[in-house]
C-alpha cells in the first residue's frame, strides 16, 4: 500500500515537474488558487458525511424492509407496499453509492491539485524571501519577511499534512465502500461477502505496516535515548565532571524519554507516532466494520435458504 | 595509589552566583499555575552496583571499590504541543574503597551528588528560549583523599536561546542554538591552584537530513580563570612559580573547541563525533590542540536485547614544550575522561523495566602530566521507566 502510495506521489510529483517545466506561468494562470481548492475541498467534505449518514440510514431502513418482506404473506398488499418500498429504498441507496464515489473521486483530484499549488507556492515564496533579504533592512522589510516567513511555514506544514491525506485517499481505492442493498439476491451478497472479507486481509496487511513503522519510530527514539545514557554513564564514572559537562547533560536530558534537545520543542516529539496510532486506530475501527458487513451479508445470504 | 591527608581551608563564598543562577532560571520559569490543562510527566530510574579498580599506572597500585547509585530524571511538558519543558535530574552515590595495598591508610569512603533543573519556553513559532542549573559535590568521609579523586563542589549555569530554521529550509529542518554560560569548580584537598571559574558562549546547529540522519556542528569557546595559579613565563619556566605571590599575574586559559556530530538511526544505529580543542593559554608551555574522536553503535539483539559500544580517545599535543610541570597542577583537572571504551548489554524484562551489564575502560591523565590512570568499571544495573 505504501508502495503504490509512494508510486502515485512520484507520478504526481513528475506530473507537476513536466507541466512547470512546459508552461510555468499558464499553471497558475488557469488553475484555481490554494484557498479556492481548500474551499471545494472542505465544501466535499462535509457534503460526503452528510451522504455517509443518509446511506447507514438507508442501509437500516433497507435491512428493515428485507426483514419485514420475509415476514409478509406472498402476493398480499403489504408484501406488495414493502416490495415498492423496498424498490424505492434501493434506487435511493444506488444514487447515494453513486454520490459519494463521484465526491471521493473529486476529493481526491483537489487534493492532488492542493498538493501541486502548494509545491507551486513554497519556492516562490522561497524566492520572495531571498529578494527581501537581500534588500537594506528596513522596518517595512523586517515586517514583510516575518509574513513571508509565516506564510512558508504554513504552506509546508499544509503540504505535509496533505502528504498523509493523499495516502489515507490512496488506501480508499482498495476499500469499496459496500452497501446493503435490500434487493440483493444470494448472489449479490455472496459477492460483497467476499469482497469484504478481502478488505478485512487487505486492511490487516496495512495495519501490520502501520504497528513496523510505529515499532521502528519507537527503536528510533530508544536509541537516542541510549545514546545519552552511555553518555550520562560517562559523566558518573567521570573522576571529577567539570559543571559545563554536568549542564549539558542535563540540557541533553531536558526531553526525557527519547528526545534529542532542546531544539525538539519546536515539534511535538510525539507527533509522528500519535499519528501512526490514530491512523492505525482508524484502520482497526474499518476492518471491524468490513468484518461485520461480512458476517451481516452471511447471515442475509443464509436466509434466503432457511 | 597516591593519597593525601587534608589541608585545612577556608572556602571563599560560592552560593552568591548559585545564587543569583537560581533567581535567573526562576525569572524564566512561568506560573506553573497557570500552566494549560494538557501535561505530560515521563522519569526515568536507575540504579546500579558498580565495582571498580582505580590504578596509578606509575606506581601499579590498584584501589577497588564498590559502588551503589541512585539516578533519576523527570521531564514535564505542557503547554500547546509541550510548548514548555522543565527537566530535573538527581544522582547520589556511596562509594566504598578497599584493597590498598599495605592498608597503611584508612580507607575512606565518598559520597556523590549532583543535581539540576533545566527549563526551556517556546516564545514564539520559530524562537524557544531557556536555561538551566547544576550542582555537583563529592564528599570524602573523613580527611583522606586520592589525588585523582578529590572531593569538590562544582556549580554551573546557562542561558540559550534556540532558532528554528525550518521554514527557511522545509526539506530539511534546522535549528541554531546560541548561549551563554558560567562555571566554578572548587577542591576540597588541593587548594586554590586547582581551582577554576569559567565563562564562555556556545553556537550549534543542527540540521535533519529526512527521519533517520541528523548533523550538529558546534563551537564553544570558554574563558577558564585560575585564581591560585600563577603565570609560568617561558624565560622563567619553573612550575613552582605557579605558586608564587599573588603579584604574578595569573593563569588565563581560552578554551575553543569546534566540531561535530552525525546520528544515523536504522537496523544499527551510530553516532560519530569529532571535536577540534585548542587551548590558548597565557601561562608557558600550557597551551595545547587535541582531536577527540568518539564513535557509539547501537546494536538490536533477539530476545529484546540491544548491544551498545562507545569508544572515545583525545589525542593531545602541547603547542610549546612542557616544562617539568610535576605537582603544578596543569591540565584540564575536570575533563578526565578522555580516553574510554565502554561496552553496554541491555535486556528488556518488559516495556518498563529493563536490566544491564556495562564494562567501562578509562585511561585518563591525572593532574600531574604523564601521570595516567587507569580504572575499569564493572557494573550491573536495573533502569525503571514507569
Amino acid at each position: 500500500m505504501v508502495s503504490r502510495a509512494t508510486t502515485r506521489l512520484g507520478l504526481v510529483f513528475l506530473v507537476w515537474f513536466g507541466a512547470t517545466a512546459l508552461s510555468p506561468t499558464s499553471v497558475s494562470a488557469q488553475q484555481p488558487g490554494i484557498v479556492e481548492l481548500q474551499r471545494l475541498v472542505d465544501e466535499r467534505e462535509t457534503e460526503i458525511a452528510r451522504l455517509e449518514v443518509r446511506l447507514r440510514s438507508l442501509e437500516q431502513r433497507g435491512d428493515s424492509l428485507s426483514t419485514a418482506k420475509r415476514e409478509a404473506e406472498p402476493g398480499s398488499a403489504r408484501f406488495v407496499s414493502i416490495s415498492n418500498q423496498i424498490l424505492e429504498s434501493s434506487q435511493q441507496i444506488t444514487n447515494v453509492t453513486r454520490q459519494l464515489r463521484v465526491l471521493y473521486e473529486q476529493v481526491r483530484d483537489l487534493r492532488t491539485q492542493l498538493f501541486l499549488a502548494y509545491n507551486e507556492q513554497i519556492p516562490i515564496v522561497q524566492q520572495e524571501i531571498d529578494a527581501v533579504t537581500s534588500r537594506e533592512p528596513t522596518e517595512e522589510t523586517d515586517r514583510e519577511l516575518r509574513r513571508l516567513v509565516a506564510l512558508l511555514e504554513d504552506y509546508v506544514r499544509a503540504r505535509e499534512a496533505l502528504t498523509t491525506e493523499i495516502e489515507e485517499v490512496e488506501e480508499d481505492l482498495f476499500l469499496p465502500r459496500l452497501a446493503l442493498d435490500p434487493r440483493d439476491g444470494p448472489a449479490q451478497l455472496r459477492v460483497k461477502e467476499a469482497i469484504a472479507r478481502d478488505a478485512v486481509d487487505k486492511i490487516d496487511e496495512r495495519i501490520a505496516a502501520i504497528e513496523d513503522q510505529i515499532n521502528k519510530t519507537l527503536q528510533k527514539q530508544r536509541d537516542l535515548e541510549e545514546f545519552q545514557r552511555i553518555k550520562d554513564d560517562i559523566e558518573r564514572d567521570g573522576q571529577a565532571s567539570p559543571a559545563g559537562s554536568v549542564i549539558e547533560a542535563i540540557l541533553s536530558d531536558r526531553g526525557v524519554g527519547g528526545r534529542t534537545g532542546p531544539g525538539d520543542v519546536f515539534e511535538d516529539p510525539d507527533a509522528r507516532l500519535n499519528a501512526l496510532q490514530q491512523r492505525r486506530f482508524d484502520l482497526v475501527q474499518r476492518r471491524e466494520d468490513y468484518s461485520n458487513k461480512a458476517e451481516l451479508f452471511a447471515e442475509r445470504r443464509a436466509a434466503f435458504y432457511r | 595509589m597516591k593519597c593525601h591527608r587534608r589541608k585545612p581551608r577556608v572556602h571563599p563564598p560560592r552560593w552568591s552566583t548559585s545564587a543569583l543562577a537560581v533567581a535567573l532560571l526562576l525569572t524564566l520559569l512561568p506560573t506553573v499555575l497557570h500552566a494549560q490543562a494538557a501535561w505530560n510527566y515521563d522519569q526515568d530510574v536507575h540504579v546500579t552496583y558498580e565495582f571498580d579498580d582505580n590504578v596509578d599506572e606509575a606506581l601499579s597500585d590498584p584501589v577497588r571499590a564498590q559502588i551503589a547509585r541512585l539516578a533519576y530524571s523527570g521531564g514535564l511538558e505542557w503547554g500547546e504541543a509541550g510548548a514548555q519543558r522543565l527537566s530535573l535530574s538527581y544522582q547520589g552515590g556511596f562509594k566504598r574503597h578497599f584493597g590498598l595495598v599495605g592498608n597503611d591508610f584508612d580507607l575512606a569512603n565518598q559520597f556523590v551528588n549532583e543535581g539540576g533543573v533545566g527549563y526551556v519556553r517556546r516564545v514564539g513559532a520559530n524562537l524557544a528560549l531557556g536555561g538551566a542549573f547544576a550542582i555537583k559535590n563529592r564528599k570524602w568521609t573523613d580527611d583522606f583523599f586520592f589525588i585523582n579523586e578529590d572531593g569538590f563542589t562544582s556549580v554551573g549555569g546557562e542561558a540559550s536561546a534556540t532558532l528554528n530554521l525550518r521554514p527557511l529550509a522545509p526539506d530539511r529542518p534546522a535549528r541554531l542554538e546560541i548561549g551563554t554560560r558560567f562555571g566554578r569548580v572548587d577542591f576540597e584537598n588541593l587548594d586554590q591552584p586547582f581551582d577554576e571559574r569559567s565563562v564562555g558562549g556556545f553556537t550549534s546547529l543542527t540540521e535533519d537530513f529526512g527521519e533517520d540522519v541528523s548533523v550538529t556542528w558546534q563551537y564553544s569557546v570558554d574563558r577558564i580563570r585560575y585564581p591560585g595559579r600563577g603565570v609560568v613565563r617561558r624565560d622563567d619556566d619553573d612550575p613552582a612559580n605557579a605558586f608564587r605571590g599573588l603579584t604574578r599575574p595569573r593563569q588565563v586559559d581560552y578554551l575553543h573547541e569546534l566540531g561535530g556530530q552525525v546520528v544515523w538511526l536504522g537496523p544499527f544505529s551510530v553516532q560519530g563525533e569529532y571535536y577540534f580543542r585548542y587551548n590558548d593559554s597565557n601561562s608557558y608551555g600550557l597551551s595545547y590542540l587535541s582531536h577527540n574522536i568518539g564513535l557509539q553503535v547501537i546494536r538490536r539483539l533477539p530476545w529484546d536485547m540491544l548491544a551498545q559500544v562507545y569508544g572515545l580517545v583525545e589525542l593531545r599535543s602541547f603547542s610549546e614544550p612542557a616544562p617539568n610541570l610535576s605537582g603544578a597542577g596543569t591540565l584540564d583537572t575536570s575533563g578526565a575522561s578522555n580516553n574510554v571504551l565502554l561496552l553496554r548489554l541491555v535486556k528488556d524484562v518488559n516495556s518498563q523495566y529493563s536490566i544491564e551489564v556495562r564494562y567501562g575502560r578509562y585511561r585518563n591523565e591525572s593532574i600531574t602530566v604523564d601521570d595516567f590512570y587507569t580504572k575499569n568499571v564493572y557494573s550491573l544495573g536495573m533502569n525503571f521507566r514507569p
